[in-house]
C-alpha cells in the first residue's frame, strides 16, 4: 500500500486546505521535535500538540495539529509505537523483533 | 523441528475435561497450519517450565492505523519459528455481534492462510479477536478484511471499538437502540478510534437494561445503561398467577431480595414504592410476565470504570441519571443530541490534564469529582453520590469561588 498523498480535507467545519502550508509548517516543527528527542524521550500526540501550541501562538489548534499527525504518519516520516501508551516516534526496527522467513 | 499436531503432558490434560477446550482447538488447527502446530510447543514448553515465552512487540500495524494490531514475539524463535512472530489483530465487528455466515466464512478463509486460524469471538473488548499472524502479513490481512467491509478495532491509546448487547435486535428489555447508538458511535469516531490521541485507552459499552449484558459498568470508561424514569408496570392478575399458580414464594425470592427494599406483598397485592427503586431488574427479571418496566425509557451515563493496572480496579458511577434517547426531546432534559457535546468535554478536558496512561476514573480520583464536574460544566445532584459518605466532619466553603474555574 502506497501513502496516500495528503490533498486537504474539510474536517468538522474547517478547510485545512486553507491552511495547508501551516500543517505542514507544524508537521515539520513536529518531526524535528521528534527526531531531537529520539532514543531520549518518547511523544504522545498531546505532548506534540502543546508543544506546538507554544511555538505557534494562537494557530495551532486541536484539528490543526491532528491534522499534522497524520501527515507525519502517511508520509512514513514518522509512525505510532505502543509501549504501555501510545507514542509517535520514527521508524525503527524494534529489539524484540525476530526475523521471518518471510522477511 | 518435528510437526505437532498433539499436545502431550500438561497442556494434553487440558483436553481432557467436559468444558470446551482451546487445546483440542489449536490441534484441529495444527493439522493444517505451522503456526498452530509451534503453537503447541511452545504452550507446553511454557506450562512444563511456568515461563512465559511470548514478548511484547509495540511497534507494529498496518499503514496510518496506531491502533487495532497488538505485536507479539516469542523468545524461542529457533525452536518455534512459525510462531517467531505471533501478532493478534482486533477486528471491529458489527453491532450486536449479528453476522451472516458468508462473512464470518470469509474471515475464517483469509485467516487460515494469513495467521494462525486460530481467533476468539468475542472476548471483553467486544471485537473479533485473530490469534497470531506475522509482521508481513499485517497489510495483507487488513487489505482483505477491508474488501470483506470490516475494519481494524481499536488498542493502545485511542477510543476502544464501541461494543453493545443485541438490544432491540432481539430483547424486550431494551430501553434504548443499543445498536444504533454504538453504530453511530463508531462512525463518528473514527479517528479517535484509529489513531491515539488519548492519555491512555476509553471504552463506550452500551447495555440496554441494567441486566448490563456487556457488563458496561465494570469494563468501559463511560458505560451507557438502560433505564426507565416512571412507575414498573404492573400486572395483578399476573402477579396472583405467579403466587398461586406458579407457586412463587413472591415475599421471599422477589420482595426480600430487593436490593433497596423498596416493595411489599401481602399475599394479594404487590406494592413498589418507585421513588426508591434503583432499577435493579431483579424483581422484572423473576416475574417478567407480571412486571414491566416503566414507559418513560431512556439511558444512565456512568463514567470512570477500569481493570486494576495503575489503581485498583472501579466501577462506574453515575454522571448523567437519565439521557433520553430518542425524541421528542424535552428542552430541560439531557438527550441524545447533547451526548457529542458531552463527549468532547471529558476527552478535552481529560486529553489535556490526564497524566500518562492514567484512566478518566483515576483521573477523576485525582481531581475530584466536583472540579471535574466544574470543569466540564455539569450540575452535581445526588443521583452521582457512589456511597454515603463515612466521614462525620462536614466541611462546607462559604467563600465565592466565582475566581476558580476561569482557565482559558
Ligand atoms: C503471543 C502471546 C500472547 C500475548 C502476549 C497475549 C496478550 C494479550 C493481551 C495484551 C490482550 C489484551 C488484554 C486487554 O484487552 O486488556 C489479550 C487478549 C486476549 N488474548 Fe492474548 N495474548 C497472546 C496469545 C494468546 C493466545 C495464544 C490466545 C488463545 C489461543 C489468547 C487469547 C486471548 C483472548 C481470548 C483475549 C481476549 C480478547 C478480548 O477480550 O478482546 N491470547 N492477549
Ligand atoms: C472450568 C473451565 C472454565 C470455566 C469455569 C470458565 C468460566 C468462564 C467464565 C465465568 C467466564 C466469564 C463469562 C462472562 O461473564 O462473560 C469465562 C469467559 C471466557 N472464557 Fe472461560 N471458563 C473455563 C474454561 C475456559 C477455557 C478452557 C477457555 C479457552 C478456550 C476459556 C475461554 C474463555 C474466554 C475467551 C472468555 C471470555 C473472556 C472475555 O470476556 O474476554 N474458558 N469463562
Ligand atoms: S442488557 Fe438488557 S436489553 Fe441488553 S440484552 Fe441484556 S437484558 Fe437485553
Ligand atoms: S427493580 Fe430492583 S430496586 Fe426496583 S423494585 Fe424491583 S427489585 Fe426493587
Amino acid at each position: 500500500m502506497s501513502a496516500p498523498e495528503f490533498d486537504g480535507v474539510i474536517i468538522k467545519g474547517i478547510n485545512i486546505m486553507a491552511d495547508k502550508a501551516l500543517v505542514e509548517q507544524i508537521a515539520d516543527a513536529m518531526y524535528k521535535m521528534i527526531k531531537d528527542a529520539a532514543g531520549q524521550k518518547q511523544y504522545k500526540a498531546m505532548d506534540l500538540q502543546k508543544a506546538m501550541r507554544e511555538l505557534f501562538p494562537g494557530k495551532a489548534d486541536k484539528k490543526i495539529c491532528r491534522e499534522a499527525i497524520k501527515i507525519l504518519i502517511t508520509s512514513e516520516r514518522c509512525i505510532y509505537t505502543y509501549f504501555g501508551g501510545s507514542y509517535i516516534e520514527l521508524p525503527h526496527v524494534e529489539g524484540a523483533a525476530n526475523p521471518t522467513k518471510e522477511g | 523441528m518435528a510437526e505437532t499436531t498433539k499436545a502431550t503432558g500438561k497442556l494434553a490434560e487440558l483436553t481432557t475435561g467436559p468444558y470446551p477446550s482451546f487445546v483440542k482447538e489449536i490441534e484441529a488447527a495444527a493439522e493444517n497450519n505451522k503456526m498452530a502446530q509451534d503453537l503447541i510447543g511452545l504452550l507446553e514448553l511454557s506450562y512444563n517450565e511456568k515461563l512465559c515465552h511470548w514478548k511484547h512487540g509495540g511497534i507494529v500495524g498496518v499503514m496510518g492505523y496506531g491502533g487495532g494490531v497488538i505485536g507479539r514475539y516469542c523468545d524461542e524463535p529457533e525452536k518455534f519459528p512459525n510462531v517467531s512472530h505471533f501478532h493478534t489483530l482486533r477486528v471491529n465487528q458489527p453491532a450486536g455481534w449479528f453476522y451472516k455466515t458468508e462473512a464470518l466464512r470469509k474471515i475464517c478463509d483469509m485467516w487460515e492462510v494469513r495467521g494462525s486460524s486460530i481467533f476468539n469471538i468475542h472476548g471483553s473488548t467486544g471485537d473479533i479477536v485473530l490469534l497470531g499472524t506475522t509482521t508481513p502479513q499485517l497489510e495483507p490481512v487488513f487489505n482483505d478484511l477491508t474488501k470483506m467491509g470490516f475494519d481494524l478495532g481499536g488498542s493502545g491509546s485511542v477510543l476502544r471499538t464501541p461494543s453493545c448487547c443485541v438490544g432491540p435486535a432481539r430483547c424486550e428489555w431494551a430501553m434504548y437502540d443499543t445498536l444504533k447508538c454504538a453504530y453511530e458511535q463508531t462512525m463518528a469516531f473514527q479517528d479517535e478510534l484509529h489513531r491515539p490521541y488519548f492519555p491512555y485507552k476509553f471504552k463506550f459499552k452500551f447495555s440496554g437494561c441494567p441486566n448490563d449484558c456487556v457488563a458496561s459498568i465494570a469494563r468501559s470508561d463511560m458505560s451507557f445503561i438502560g433505564t426507565w424514569k416512571d412507575d414498573i408496570q404492573i400486572d395483578k392478575d399476573k402477579v396472583l398467577w405467579y403466587a398461586e399458580e406458579k407457586k412463587l414464594d413472591i415475599q421471599n425470592v422477589v420482595v426480600d431480595r430487593c436490593p433497596t427494599k423498596c416493595m411489599a406483598w401481602d399475599g394479594k397485592e404487590l406494592h413498589i414504592d418507585n421513588r426508591n427503586c434503583s432499577r435493579c431488574m431483579h424483581c422484572i427479571n423473576v416475574m417478567h410476565l407480571a412486571l414491566k418496566p416503566g414507559k418513560e425509557r431512556g439511558c444512565t451515563i456512568l463514567l470512570g470504570a477500569k481493570a486494576p493496572i495503575l489503581e485498583g480496579a472501579q466501577m462506574s458511577s453515575v454522571l448523567i441519571p437519565f439521557m433520553k434517547m430518542e425524541p421528542p426531546y424535552n428542552e430541560d432534559e439531557p438527550s441524545y443530541e447533547d451526548l457529542p457535546e458531552l463527549i468532547d468535554a471529558i476527552w478535552e478536558l481529560w486529553g489535556e490534564e490526564g497524566k500518562n496512561r492514567e484512566r478518566v476514573g483515576e483521573f477523576i480520583q485525582r481531581i475530584g469529582m466536583s472540579n471535574f464536574l466544574d470543569a466540564i460544566g455539569l450540575e452535581p445532584v445526588a443521583e452521582m453520590v457512589k456511597h454515603p459518605r463515612e466521614n462525620p466532619y462536614v466541611f462546607y466553603e462559604l467563600g465565592d469561588d466565582e475566581d476558580e474555574g476561569e482557565e482559558e
